[in-house]
């Protein structure tokens, strides 16, 4: 029998804050980051239950993928810092410290994913 | 005799007239000083704006002027609205765009559904006070909506809206029209104003943007009667766009942008209250007034 241990844990919190973002462009009309979102978390569910060769493989691309997010994330950042002119105030005005911890919750996350893998 | 009774009675509406502009001027600059952070912005809150971009920035601004409209007795309203980004990839990175537009109704003296609406945007750059733009914008629609109150008959709905991010293609106003679109108002006419507080030759002059063609001649005969020179100018540099793109007619003022005589500091954080020619604000809201006054009573209507 499977025991859940502190790694499955990080693995399905990785997904809540996509998942959150999925619901609250949903609320207004747009549904392409649910639909991002569940075609994320679905295949990765799908994925982690099935072979062990099959299950880190996924967890290992899903942790990539969490880095070059947060990667994409530290970049937007740092452009818009070195040169903001021509982008919309609203995006600036999200660029505070809730932006930034965020970012670093992708970053451990998809950091400790890819390390841990095989301890899941 | 009569020479004498002509003499006294000009004296008398001049009098009347320059007491009139004072008034305006002073709620005008009361108004401005509030949005720019020369005053505080709510009596006794100690809370100075000294610019109007950011989220929290914009919602205080936005009951500010709320609350102003309330207290002139207008049916008044906030429009939250919430959109995806610009693109399509950034709504996996940022949360969605999100603003408020504010309205104030002044419903006609006589049934009818037709709706004239006037407006100006009142956020502003980031790092700008965004005093001429576009607190002056503000000021003079608020001063206009005041004005029409005071009529005894208003053959049409007046609704003026402060909209949000104008400073970021417009979003506040595009929302604003396509809601009107979709509730199936009756507009008659749609009323911008942005930059109206620079008049450095000192010509009075206004400039129109687009405008449908009864409106142009309803503020060239307005402007002619108060000695303003008229400027038109092609294409849609403001809010103006979001209510042309929905098919309403549309005119925009403002200062002489495109003939070089505006505000050297838009967009800087030098654009302060300071900058304000609030003579020549008045003078464009004496024009707007006039036109809208035209309106209500039902003279040039199509
Ligand atoms: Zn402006």
């Amino acid at each position: 029998m499977r025991t859940e241990n502190k790694y499955h844990y990080l693995l399905y919190i990785s997904f809540i804050p996509i998942v959150i973002n999925g619901f609250i462009y949903l609320i207004i009309g747009s549904f392409f980051p649910l639909l991002v979102a569940l075609i994320l978390t679905l295949t990765l569910m799908y994925s982690v239950n099935d072979n062990l060769k099959w299950k880190f493989r996924a967890v290992k691309y899903w942790g990539i993928l969490l880095l070059l997010y947060s990667l994409l994330r530290i970049c937007l950042s740092v452009l818009i810092l070195i040169d903001g002119s021509g982008v919309e105030a609203y995006i600036k005005d999200q660029l505070n410290s809730w932006f930034h911890i965020q970012t670093l919750f992708f970053l451990i996350c998809g950091w400790v994913l890819v390390k841990k893998r095989r301890m899941l | 005799m009569r020479s004498i009774l002509i003499f006294i009675s000009c004296c008398v509406s001049f009098g009347l007239s320059a007491q009139h502009t004072t008034e305006v001027e002073a709620l005008q600059k009361d108004m401005l000083a509030r949005l720019t952070g020369q005053k505080e912005l709510f009596a006794g809150k100690n809370i100075y704006l000294h610019q109007r971009s950011k989220s929290f920035e914009r919602e205080l601004s936005a009951t500010f002027l709320f609350e102003s409209l309330l207290r002139s007795g207008l049916k008044s309203g906030k429009h939250h609205y919430r959109k995806s980004n610009k693109y399509i990839f950034l709504d996996l990175i940022f949360k969605p765009v999100k603003g408020v537009n504010v309205y104030g109704i002044l419903p006609a003296t006589v049934p009818t559904e037709e709706y004239v609406i006037f407006g100006a945007h009142y956020d502003s750059e980031p790092g700008s006070p965004g005093a001429i733009d576009n607190a002056t914008g503000v000021a003079l629609n608020y001063a206009v909506i005041r004005q029409l109150s005071k009529l005894k008959e208003r053959k049409v709905n007046f609704m003026v809206v402060f909209f949000d991010q104008e400073e970021d293609d417009e979003i506040g106003s595009r929302e604003f029209a396509k809601k009107l679109k979709e509730d199936g108002k009756i507009v008659h006419s749609v009323h911008t104003s942005d930059l109206v507080g620079w008049d450095e030759n000192g010509n009075r002059a206004v400039e129109l943007q687009s405008p449908a063609p009864f409106l142009e001649k309803l503020y060239r005969t307005e402007a002619a009667a108060l000695g303003i020179p008229v400027h038109i100018t092609k294409g849609a540099s403001s809010d103006n766009r979001s209510f042309l793109a929905e098919g309403f007619p549309t005119i925009a003022i403002s200062e002489e942008f495109f003939k070089d005589d505006s505000t050297p500091y838009i967009h800087t954080a030098e654009d302060t209250y300071s900058t304000v020619d609030f003579g020549y604000l008045a003078s464009v809201t004496e024009l707007v007034y006039r036109v809208m006054k035209k309106i209500a009573a039902d003279e040039n209507r199509e």
